[in-house]
């Protein structure tokens, strides 16, 4: 299997690519920073979000009872599932039940992480993702590379292409808007005859057994209100509290994924439809186990906004695939080990540590320490990525050594002046992949330290 | 079985010390005209706002918008539908809804959303399967801040509801807006 810094090496091979795609996700940064700012109470809201996830992760069983309880008495029907496969085969016996051959999602990592669309075509059942970004991947047949703009990695004349030979779309006609208006015309066809409507979940609340779901397109909700059967896929951490904790995450998200004050549709379901049936499942897949790895344990409380992706310098040079997994990115790379630690060991390492996804979780998750962490735990257990393990042995050695550092340091300044680029730039020196070296300044720092120093 | 299972492992992990809720305090209101705000934020998202006056009425508002309309789902008294519910049996049969009228409870000056309740007559999928869809709201019910919109919705039997910001949209390719993703194509508010 190929490991981040493969993949990554791919992926920036097509320079300008890499520019574009880099440049696509920090706009969602910066329209991030631009409606954060507007926001005076931005420190508060995020404090009180985190302070309400903590307690939710310390009562998570007795909130997940009390939610069971409500939404049963709403005339919900409420399954668990322990592991991917039990929720798989849950959704399929209910579609079965009804004897259902056509099936719309809107989006849905949870469902992503399960594979329930190959799982459902594998038995016959068809299953069209409604979600925009979702159908263009779907279309083709790749995984999402961003959790909140799953084609982020695509470009307009591609999509033009794909359009062409699935909807029948202009010849050269590349417009997004036509195009959106080709695929709106295509998914209605779906959204009137689909037999029932799966959707991912944004918060559930303890104390009513409501779910929120949170589109801009409405694609969920034309999902599950024209066929009388609804079900809703949630990870267990889904639970707040609350009703009212709902005024706190509703602020948080749209501004931290897109720099939208508030997506265009917050739906809340609480009861099946006259006439209907609604189906809550409530997945497990590894979470209460990474509840009890007390390091980690904080990453649960992520709300899947994307921010930490947007804002990584690893993420935005390298893609979403290269994290070879259904969640990518900084809080992907904490969540995932979790799962396997031999399969994701490289995850870990595709960060610069600098931090800046903790600075922009709504939630406040120490991202990039548990980064690090995690880094610790995997060389303490053996499973450090070969390449990572050469260069830490003899980076091991310098940085115990103060002298050696000294003179390590003062050789990479001049030689960055003096060495042919084919020795700087060579597949050696990851860092010159890509990249110019910066220009050493003309002194190392306790050089410059002893000089002055004197002046005292 | 499973949800036992579950819970036991989520007793044996969960930490032991319980970090206490958080009141949720009141925020600070908005400075300035809250109506002011609101058609700033809901415009933006390429809503239309409309201010009724007095000696309008709003029948003669709506002729006046939409002049070539042919149906029309309403839910509000002073509009008339041109066809009944009971004509329908599956909700997709309004897949030909040009406009849909319905009330707002309680409207969000901070971000621009609009809060509408679900009630037992009105087929869910109305607010997203119509072509335009138009919100009245009383001024008198334009708040702050999320806290308080969800403070002031009334719960009681409801089976489900929505903020809704604005028309459907879209940004999936290459980031370009698109208003009319997979629902309205627009939105119309009136402010009585
Ligand atoms: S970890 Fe924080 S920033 Fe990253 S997606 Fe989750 S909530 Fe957003």
């Amino acid at each position: 299997m190929k490991r981040h810094p493969q993949i990554a090496a791919e992926f920036i091979r097509d320079e300008q690519r890499t520019d574009w795609h880099n440049k696509a996700v920090y706009n969602f940064r910066l329209k991030r920073d631009a409606m954060v700012k507007t926001k005076p109470e931005w420190e508060e809201l995020r404090q009180l979000a985190s302070d309400i996830k903590d307690n939710v992760l310390a009562n998570l069983d007795t909130y997940l009872e009390q939610f069971e309880a409500a939404a049963i008495a709403n005339g919900v029907k409420v399954h668990w599932a322990e592991d991917a496969l039990e929720h798989n085969n849950m959704v399929h016996q209910i579609l079965q039940q009804h004897n259902i051959k056509l099936v719309v999602k809107s989006k849905s990592m949870l469902t992503e992480e399960c594979a329930l669309n190959e799982y459902l075509e594998e038995k016959g059942i068809e299953i069209i993702d409604t979600d925009l970004g979702e159908r263009i991947i779907q279309m083709r047949q790749e995984p999402p590379s961003h959790i909140v703009a799953p084609a982020i990695h695509i470009k307009r004349e591609e999509v033009g292409d794909l359009f062409r030979e699935k909807l029948n779309t202009e010849t050269d006609n590349n417009d997004p808007t036509y195009l959106t208006r080709a695929a709106r015309k295509h998914l209605r066809e779906k959204f009137l005859n689909a037999q029932a409507g799966i959707t991912g979940v944004n918060f559930a609340v303890a104390e009513n057994g409501g779910i929120v779901i949170v589109t801009n397109e409405g694609n969920a909700d034309m999902g599950v209100n024209i066929p009388p059967l609804q079900i809703h896929c949630m990870g267990i951490e889904k639970i707040i509290p609350r009703w009212k904790d709902l005024s706190i995450f509703t602020r948080l998200l749209a501004p931290s994924a897109s720099g939208q004050p508030i997506s265009i549709y917050t739906s809340h379901y609480f009861k099946p439809k006259p006439g209907g049936e609604m189906h809550i499942v409530l997945v497990d897949n590894g979470r209460s186990a990474h509840l009890g790895r007390a390091d980690y344990r904080s990453s649960l409380k992520c709300i899947r906004c994307s921010a930490c992706f947007n804002t990584c310098p690893v993420y935005r040079r390298s893609g979403g695939y290269s994290y070879h997994t259904s969640i990518a990115g900084p809080i992907g790379s904490i969540l995932m080990p979790n799962r396997s630690l031999s399969e994701n060991a490289d995850l870990p390492f595709a960060s610069s540590l600098c931090g800046s996804c903790s600075d922009v979780c709504p939630v406040k998750i120490n991202i990039h320490e548990q980064l690090y962490k995690w880094r610790q735990e995997i060389h303490e257990k053996g499973f450090t990525p070969g390449f990572k393990k050469r260069i830490l042995k003899s980076a091991g050695k310098v940085l115990a050594d103060p002298k050696k550092l000294n003179r390590m340091g003062k050789w990479a300044g001049k030689a960055i002046k003096v060495l042919p680029r084919f020795l700087l730039y060579n597949s050696l020196n990851a860092w010159g992949k890509n990249r110019e070296l910066p220009i050493p300044p003309k002194q190392t720092f306790s050089e410059w330290y002893q000089q002055n120093r004197k002046h005292e | 079985m499973s949800k036992q299972n579950i819970l036991t492992s989520i007793k044996s992990a969960k930490p032991s010390t319980s970090a206490q809720l958080p009141n949720i305090p009141p925020f600070n209101p908005l400075k300035g005209d809250l109506i002011e705000i609101f058609i700033n934020q809901i415009s933006a998202n390429a809503a239309t706002v409309i201010l009724l006056n007095q000696e309008q009425s709003l029948l003669d508002l709506i002729t006046q918008k939409f002049p070539t309309t042919k149906t029309i789902l309403s839910f509000i008294p002073e509009i008339a539908s041109t066809f009944q519910l009971s004509e329908i049996d599956h909700p997709k049969q309004l897949n030909n809804l040009d406009l849909a009228i319905l009330p707002g409870e309680v409207a969000v000056a901070d971000n621009g959303a609009i809060w509408v309740s679900g009630n037992a007559f009105m087929p869910r999928v109305t607010p997203y399967i119509t072509q335009q869809l138009v919100i009245i709201i009383n001024r008198k019910n334009i708040v702050s801040h999320m806290d308080q919109a969800y403070e002031q919705i009334n719960l009681t039997g409801l089976g489900f509801g929505v903020f809704i910001s604005g028309p459907s949209k879209t940004a999936d390719i290459e980031q370009a807006l698109v208003i009319g993703a997979q629902g309205p194509l627009g939105l119309t508010v009136i402010i009585k």
